[in-house]
């Protein structure tokens, strides 16, 4: 092959992809068993899954190579489903759109929270399928074997789960700042500082969880034993590879175990400027990940 | 990356989207996409190693037959004479060159070198990869064996380039669209051979029907030759025989799974590797818990 056929944009929309499906799991989650405490995450989370999701959507059919046929045929792939992978996740990512829609209405107009809490367990089965997709789409391609280990598909949901995670806490300032009304608990929360703190340093429990697990995938991935291993070890992408695992994984990780030593005195301001570091660090890392799989894999296709 | 376009080229691809819209939407499947004459039997290629001299007659033909401009190559300097080295929108055939042996080693008299030879293109697969992954039924199988394409519908995905366990298909920037071996299809029709096999001086490509191939290629099996193409993927109308490995050739090795039992294994092994991380990981959170309590008793007592 003379170039690559997927390089960095496709990276980014794989990145888009689970970030989207990940932020919508821990919106729900949050809604599901925190409650009030985890409002602003929960808000947050969906807004940030509709913004990837129509983002990732608008720039994959500008990127294509024929978009100017592209829109009309894609309406197509909604009655082939589920001929091809693509026609699944064409569905799979519709509708994420159009629930996390809805998850972000009824958050607005405050309706029934059943209703919510019924629309947070489908988007929570979407959001899995949107991130997992994003890695089975890969692997069918039987021409890239190094895409068709089993922990891919994994790999990118726990990813998907950390960077939409990560995204919708770096998120709740900025939608604060648009939608005041919407976010007043952020404010209340903001004001009585050492309960965001608390939340902050609470939610590096999960951080920490969600990158160990990753950590563990991407071992297994390179136990795979296939060329493109050595590639990502010790070949041209090496320093890629390293820099995602010390700068998406390794220094989070050592963030969060900082931020867990500090005492609650100390918390105020170093928790907030470490854990954004921390979420900046992870979501560099997520595109990393995608890009050195898409590359590697090519390079031996 | 697309190209920036014109106002009128603009508007010129925005009137060919709506032209495509109605064959979009209204969807050709398979049946409707035949020729106006009745199809024969499957049609096949054997093609023999050990008949082919590297007169590269047959990527002339290929180029000639289907108007495909030159391509611009290197020389290579590790000893490579295949030239070009990879498949592309413009060059559909492709003739490996491989050097067996050397002078310090006399094999079967021949002065040590052997010379082998292996004419490559698409191998028009009974179950093609490239046709189970597009999203918009761009490219089918014809019910006597070409692998063609509608160009009209391609969105340019780029993800039967991916699909393609050999990386046939590939999107031309120039001509803007899918390109690939037809088997020469409009041929064919006319009860000719395709180009390449038309021009062969040694008969080393033959052209018959795919159960004259198998039955040729199972006979030169039976006798000790090595074949490619009866069982790899499911099988493909175009088989090759051979006296050395075809992993000389840089050919992968695959299974005779065909590509939905590829898909359907890939699913299974998701979902064992899914369980498999799944119980480890509440497996080792049980495990903290139990511990942190066990250590919270320890700290009470």
């Amino acid at each position: 092959m003379s170039e690559l056929t997927w390089g960095y944009m496709m990276a980014g929309y794989l990145f888009l992809g689970g970030l989207a499906g990940g932020a919508y799991v821990v919106s729900a989650l949050a809604d599901l068993f925190k409650g009030d405490d985890y409002e602003v995450l929960s808000k947050s989370g969906c807004l940030v899954t509709l913004f990837s999701v129509v983002i990732g959507i608008v720039l994959l059919l500008l990127d294509l190579k024929r978009f100017e046929v592209a829109p009309l045929v894609i309406l197509n792939a909604y009655r082939r489903f589920p001929a091809s992978m693509v026609t699944v996740g064409t569905w799979v990512l519709t509708g994420l759109a159009l629930v996390s829609l809805v998850t972000c209405v009824l958050w607005y107009l405050g309706g029934n929270r059943l209703v919510r809490k019924i629309v947070d367990v489908v988007g929570i089965v979407l959001g899995l399928s949107t991130a997992a997709y994003t890695g089975i789409l890969l692997s069918y391609s039987r021409g890239v074997p190094f895409w068709g280990s089993p922990f891919l598909p994994w790999t990118f949901v726990i990813s998907g789960t950390l960077t939409g995670l990560t995204m919708a806490l770096l998120m709740i300032p900025v939608a604060a700042i648009f939608m005041p009304k919407a976010f007043q608990s952020f404010v209340l929360l903001y004001e009585r500082k050492g309960q965001f703190t608390e939340m902050l340093s609470h939610t590096q429990k999960y951080i920490t969880v969600l990158i160990l697990t990753e950590l563990v995938l991407v071992v297994l991935e390179l136990t795979t034993g296939h060329g493109a291993v050595n590639l990502l070890l010790t070949g041209t992408l090496s320093w890629t590879f390293y820099t995602y695992l010390l700068l998406g994984l390794f220094i989070p990780l050592g963030i969060s175990y900082y931020i867990s030593t500090l005492k609650t005195s100390d918390k105020d301001g170093s928790v907030v400027l470490f854990s954004t570091s921390s979420y900046v660090l992870i979501l560099f890392g997520g595109f990393l990940l995608r890009y050195v799989i898409l590359t590697a894999g090519q390079i031996f296709h | 990356m697309t190209e920036k376009m014109s106002r009128k080229e603009f508007l010129k691809a925005a009137g060919a989207s709506l032209m495509v819209a109605p064959l979009a939407l209204e969807g050709l499947e398979k049946g409707q996409r035949s020729p106006v004459q009745e199809l024969g039997k499957q049609k096949g290629v054997v093609v023999d190693v050990r008949r082919c001299i590297g007169c590269k007659a047959c990527q002339v033909a290929c180029k000639a037959w289907n108007k495909l401009p030159a391509e611009k190559t290197e020389i290579t300097t590790d000893g490579e004479y295949t030239n070009p080295t990879y498949f592309s929108g413009i060059t559909w055939k492709i003739v490996h060159f491989k050097e067996i042996g050397d002078y310090d080693n006399e094999v079967d008299g021949t002065g040590g070198l052997k010379w082998r030879m292996l004419s490559d293109n698409c191998k028009h697969c009974i179950e093609p990869s490239c046709v189970s992954v597009c999203p918009s039924g761009a490219l089918w199988k014809r019910s006597d064996g070409p692998v063609l394409y509608d160009v009209d519908r391609c969105i340019g995905c780029g993800y039967c380039t991916m699909a393609c366990p050999w990386g046939v298909p590939h999107f031309d920037d120039e001509i803007h669209a899918i390109r690939k071996c037809t088997m020469c299809y409009d041929r064919i029709d006319q009860g000719l051979e395709p180009a390449c096999v038309s021009v062969c001086p040694t008969d080393a490509l033959k052209f018959m029907t795919l159960e004259e191939a198998k039955k040729t290629a199972t006979e030169a099996e039976a006798s000790g030759l090595y074949t490619y193409g009866l069982d790899e993927v499911g099988g493909t109308s175009w088989i090759y025989i051979s006296d050395i490995p075809f992993h000389e050739f840089g050919l992968p090795e695959y299974t005779s799974v065909t590509q939905k039992g590829y898909e359907t294994d890939l699913l299974v092994k998701f979902a064992g590797a899914g369980l498999f991380v799944g119980g480890a990981l509440l497996a080792a959170i049980r495990l903290y818990v139990e511990r942190r309590e066990s250590i919270a008793k320890e700290g009470g007592d």
